[in-house]
């Protein structure tokens, strides 16, 4: 793809210790950008007009597509200024560093590595890790949650780009799944992930890194077929020996072709007895040769290495690689993969109410596209009329929604390092989500729509909601020259002062993104109690403040019409919040960015911060 | 052997309570629970179950080599775990002999013509007593895809397509014709499509106002702010946060379905989350604690110990659960529980995983027979167990030890109403035709004859009254139906 010429090259000329855990002394460089051209606006998949396109847009965007990213108010607002096919090549790209989505924010000991999945991991592991002593050994790659740990600190670091991590972690878990509890190690899925990663940052043909995922350690212990082989007696004679596992899903799992809705694959059971039979065949004497192995070793002496005819199609090849890659050459043209892979992408990543309108658009566009590009397909998809279109629904799974609220309340390396908001532990210990340990084997993991289903999953949440401390931690004695600093980025009037109402409106677009749509009577009276006062509306608005009705509900028609009510809401509103960094009195100040926390709290427990509305 | 239709009339209630180890299971029982209305559980036996592993044909010494029950065990051995050395006879009757228990048809002497998986042990007492239906070639999907055939047994509709995910299930349609307070409860992670209910005007879509999401009955409260325990304490931000959100929820009425989901949790979880604690209490120390046999199905195993009771401790929470929805029925409304057990999808080291399996679901020390060891007799009469899985396994080995897919499958429907016995062939003969012999290169798989819509619409029936499955699965008087078998009677 061609680009432009903005790249950005600033050594920032220190040295140090690289972190890729060698101890080598490398020269800490501001890697170079460049953005990709504009992409061109299609007739199959329209694109949303400028009008649409605003702040809200752009952080609808991030929310969906990555982990919230950790972009500023004002390059939001930037990018809410372009057009949005120019806007969309800067904010998803698939390098390891995006300065404009993640930038560094505070000293930057990235530099020292690629960003990459295993540069991340050998830097937080080394001996210059920025890392806790203690935690860096659960960041090695072959450490028994190391893969699950790297890929959640890589999705929430401020300095590394997100996108491409929240695509891989799709891919792992829900499409290209390799399951750690299916025998497959920490050290083969961390190889499985970097390779995965590395083919989309190339821009490969999604049916080659697909290849790629098929012909990896981490598939072939999740399916066994490592075990397979095609062995030719004296007589000519050739058994196979093996499962059909494999055969079957890298079609239907990868590709998206269950081979029943074309009457070649139908007739004579065609897709069963030919397709996935020979399938199995190609699938053989591809072994881990040694113990440590990370690649397989594609042999010749047991593999069926004469043509099998597969899909209606001669696939040749000396080695199962070399056939894998012309299969896939094949299934990503088939008209099932056609019809059902882009509704895959999109209903995994951003919409679980597609219309039939919707799939026929996402067909149209996939089908045109020459070179299926999965970069390029989601960006043209995040720029849609559908994608902003207020039918479009996003449950958040438990770790997309943690995440995203570790994101937004993380204000810079130090916060993620410390890791104060502990999405990976609370998705891990307290949803049951881990990563790579999909719920549904390799059919993937808890869905947002599950997510949404569960009444316990509700009530988790729910009950974070209510259990105030996470979000609003202020000081850590473990850390003594950190403070919350809310202030730094909160608005302020033009006394420099940070008004209730503005923090509050502000908060709920940072949280929500839906342009403040939702933010009604009752949501003002009670953010707005919370942040003015540090308790709830029944007690802030109390006429007796000595005894107050802790019972008390307000209606939304109180919290709309009821004089009283507003009077209180209107009252609160107007208060200031003591969030001034440089404020001398630092009670108050941890006082107010607590409180701030406490509003987190109480909106991640909202049911706008569970779903998304494309609008 | 004969392989057609061993329906015999044995479902006498009164046999139950006269076998020995059933016996002694229900003296073990604490405190045993009553029913008063219908329950169906339904466990969704999710990818491909090889039901045929549980229940292979007899063979002896004596038995003939052309034999049908022969060529079976030697198209099976790998699968059996059997090593090749042992492939023989000798060997084929040894693994039956050490492994599996042959059994009569209920109520007689007569021999059945295949085995029981010895460690299923509370499931032979249960067909020995005749309260067990193995439903054979049974058929949802006619893809061997899982996710597709996986929504078409939990929707009970071969319409639906592998994109249906938001269509409603045949346990939420259960429920929501049998009206009033019923319920279903989801004792699952997350409530499966099975659960989900009709929503007027939409097939393709559902609502479910009619599930309740239990996935650890003992932990279902809000936090909330008590008042009469907080005194001092009403502005800590605890309580100001459980005051606001509780507050907030009371008062929010969202139209939008995407909303009203999350409004209806936390109205139902307040409201039988408390209910549900003031009934039971905490596990071991509440007004009805969790039998120990239960408890020890998913929790760590006792000091000198090394091995967890159950292979799978999210089905033994799932039986916590089930016990504890059952001592609650009234409060619930509960006519539907739904449950689940995975890891059926054996391509590979079949025998160990699948004895496994079985031992957690059948064994008297595994789910069902702990649960049943805490039943009262109406609890028995009022409960029905059905499993299925979304299709079943390839009669022969393939060269992993395992087996891959095949279409036709078993459904198991258990309960002291139930009419024990075989409906179908159990061992078709046609899979012993030449052309699709298991040696055949091309051609594996098991047939289906029986759709899934006759089977569970019997089930629905009984749970329901009337003809309640008539309205659930519309195509099921004219489903395919294997000669010769007749599900009215599946009750009794």
């Amino acid at each position: 793809m061609k680009k432009l010429t903005l790249a950005l090259a600033v050594s920032i000329g220190l040295v140090g210790c690289g972190g890729g855990g060698g101890g080598n002394s490398v020269e800490l460089k501001q890697p170079t950008v460049a953005w990709d051209a504009p992409i061109t606006p299609s007739a199959e998949l329209p694109m949303v007009d400028g009008v649409t396109w605003d702040e809200t847009a752009v952080r609808k965007v991030l929310h969906v597509f990555a982990f919230g990213g950790f972009a500023s108010d004002a390059q939001i607002k930037t990018w809410a200024d372009m057009a949005p096919n120019e806007a969309i090549v800067e904010m998803l790209t698939l390098d390891g560093y995006n300065p404009k989505l993640s930038p560094t924010i505070d000293a930057d000991v990235l530099n020292s590595t690629d960003r990459s999945f295993l540069g991340l991991a050998g830097l937080w592991s080394g001996s210059s890790s920025p890392l806790a002593a203690n935690r860096r050994d659960s960041f090695k790659i072959d450490s028994w949650a190391g893969p699950q740990n790297i890929a959640m600190l890589a999705s929430s670091t401020p300095g590394v780009n997100p996108f491409p991590h929240r695509l891989a972690i799709w891919e792992l878990n829900y499409h290209l799944v390799a399951n750690r509890d299916a025998d497959v190690s920490p050290e083969h899925l961390s190889t499985y992930y970097n390779a995965v990663q590395k083919s989309l940052a190339a821009h490969d043909p999604y049916q080659n890194t697909m290849a790629i995922a098929a012909g990896s350690v981490a598939i072939a212990q999740q399916y066994k077929h490592y075990r397979n082989f095609y062995d030719v007696d004296k007589n000519g004679v050739g058994t196979f020996k093996g499962n059909e596992d494999f055969a079957r899903e890298y079609h239907q799992l990868f590709f998206g072709i269950l081979g029943t809705s074309r009457a070649n694959d139908l007739l004579n059971n065609y897709h069963e007895v030919i397709t996935i039979k020979n399938t199995a065949q190609m699938l053989t004497d591809m072994t881990v040769a040694k113990d440590g192995d990370l690649e397989l070793t594609f042999g010749t002496k047991r593999h069926h290495v004469d043509d099998l005819e597969i899909m209606h199609t001669q696939i040749s090849g000396a080695t199962a690689k070399d056939k894998i890659l012309a299969l896939a050459q094949i299934d990503i043209a088939h008209p099932e993969s056609l019809d059902n892979l882009p509704v895959m992408i999109v209903s995994g990543l951003a919409n679980d109410n597609l219309s039939d309108a919707n799939i026929t658009e996402l067909r149209n566009y996939w089908k045109s596209m020459v070179k299926k590009d999965i970069l390029q397909f989601i960006r043209a998809y995040a720029i849609s009329t559908q994608f902003h279109s207020p039918n479009r629904i996003k449950y958040w799974n438990p770790a997309e929604r943690n995440v995203l609220y570790a994101n937004l309340t993380t204000l810079n390396q130090t916060e993620a390092y410390w890791n104060y908001y502990d999405p990976n532990g609370i998705s891990d210990w307290e949803d049951g989500y881990s990563q790579f340990r999909p719920e549904h084997n390799v059919f993937g993991h808890t869905t947002g729509q599950e997510t949404a289903q569960s009444g316990d999953k509700f009530l988790l949440q729910f009950n974070r909601g209510a259990s105030a401390w996470r979000f609003s931690r202020t000081t850590d004695s473990n850390n003594a020259s950190w403070f919350k600093n809310w202030g730094s980025i909160a608005p302020k009037d033009v006394d420099g002062k940070y008004p209730v109402e503005a923090v509050a409106e502000w908060l709920w677009q940072r949280y929500m993104a839906d342009g403040l749509k939702h933010f009604g009577p009752l949501e003002r009276l009670q953010l707005y109690a919370i942040l003015g006062t540090g308790v709830d509306a029944a007690v802030a608005c109390s006429a007796d403040q000595a005894n107050p009705n802790y019972d008390k509900i307000y209606s939304v028609a109180e919290a709309t019409s009821d004089a009283a009510a507003i009077s209180c809401r209107n009252t609160l509103a107007a208060k200031f919040m003591d969030l001034d960094p440089a404020g001398t009195d630092k009670n108050k100040r941890n006082t107010a960015n607590a409180r701030v926390g406490y509003a987190i709290h109480f909106m991640t427990a909202l049911p706008y911060a569970l779903v998304q509305e494309g609008r | 052997m004969n392989r057609r239709n061993f329906l015999k009339a044995a479902g006498s209630s009164l046999i139950l309570p006269m076998l020995p180890g059933v016996m002694s299971l229900a003296q073990a029982a604490g405190v045993p629970l009553t029913l008063t209305q219908r329950v169906l559980a339904y466990v969704g036996l999710y990818g491909g179950p090889d039901l045929r592993h549980l229940c292979p044909p007899v063979i002896t010494l004596s038995t003939d080599t052309q034999s049908y029950a022969y060529e079976f065990w030697k198209a099976r051995a790998r699968s059996f775990g059997i090593a090749t050395a042992n492939q023989n006879l000798a060997g084929f009757a040894n693994h039956f002999a050490t492994h599996y228990v042959a059994v009569n048809l209920p109520g007689t002497s007569t021999p059945a013509g295949f085995g029981i998986f010895k460690e299923a042990d509370w499931l032979i007492a249960m067909w020995n007593a005749g309260y067990v239906a193995f439903v054979c070639n049974a058929v949802g999907a006619t893809s061997r895809d899982h996710a597709h055939a996986q929504l078409v047994l939990d929707h009970g509709d071969l319409t639906s397509t592998a994109m249906d995910r938001l269509k409603p299930g045949w346990g939420g349609k259960l429920v929501e014709l049998i009206g009033g307070t019923s319920r279903l409860a989801a004792l699952t992670n997350a409530p499966k499509p099975f659960c989900f209910g009709p929503l007027n005007g939409d097939p393709k879509n559902h609502q479910n106002s009619r599930v309740i999401s239990v996935k650890n009955s003992r932990k279902m409260q809000l936090a909330e702010f008590r008042a009469a325990e907080q005194v001092g304490k009403e502005k800590w931000s605890n309580n100001v946060l459980a005051r606001a959100l509780r507050s907030y929820y009371s008062a929010y009425n969202p139209s939008e379905a995407h909303y009203k989901v999350f409004k209806d949790h936390e109205t139902k979880m307040r409201n039988f989350g408390n209910q549900l604690y003031a009934r039971l209490g905490d596990e071991q120390t509440g007004n009805i604690p969790v039998p120990d046999g239960i408890r020890q199905l998913y929790t760590a195993p006792a000091a000198g110990a090394t091995d967890y009771r159950l292979n799978s401790t999210y089905f033994g929470g799932q039986i916590r659960n089930l016990h504890d929805v059952i001592a609650s029925a009234d409060i619930l409304g509960l006519r539907v529980a739904a449950m689940e057990y995975g890891s059926w999808d054996t391509h590979q080291g079949q025998e160990a995983g699948l004895a496994k399996n079985f031992s957690d679901l059948f064994g008297a020390a595994g789910g069902f027979g702990q649960l049943y060891a805490n039943l009262a007799p109406t609890a028995k009469d009022n409960l029905v167990i059905t499993l299925a899985g979304e299709f079943g396994r390839q009669l022969a080995s393939n060269g992993d030890n395992g087996t891959d897919h095949g279409r036709g499958g078993m459904v198991i429907i258990i309960g002291n109403h139930v009419k024990g016995g075989v409906y179908g062939e159990m061992f078709p003969a046609s899979e012993l035709a030449p052309t699709n012999k298991f040696v055949s290169k091309w051609g594996d798989d098991t047939v289906g004859l029986t759709s899934f819509e006759p089977i569970f619409g019997a089930v629905a029936d009984w749970v329901a009254g009337g003809s309640t499955g008539n309205s659930i699965f519309p195509n099921r008087s004219s489903a395919i139906i294997e000669s010769g078998v007749t599900l009215n009677t599946l009750f009794v």
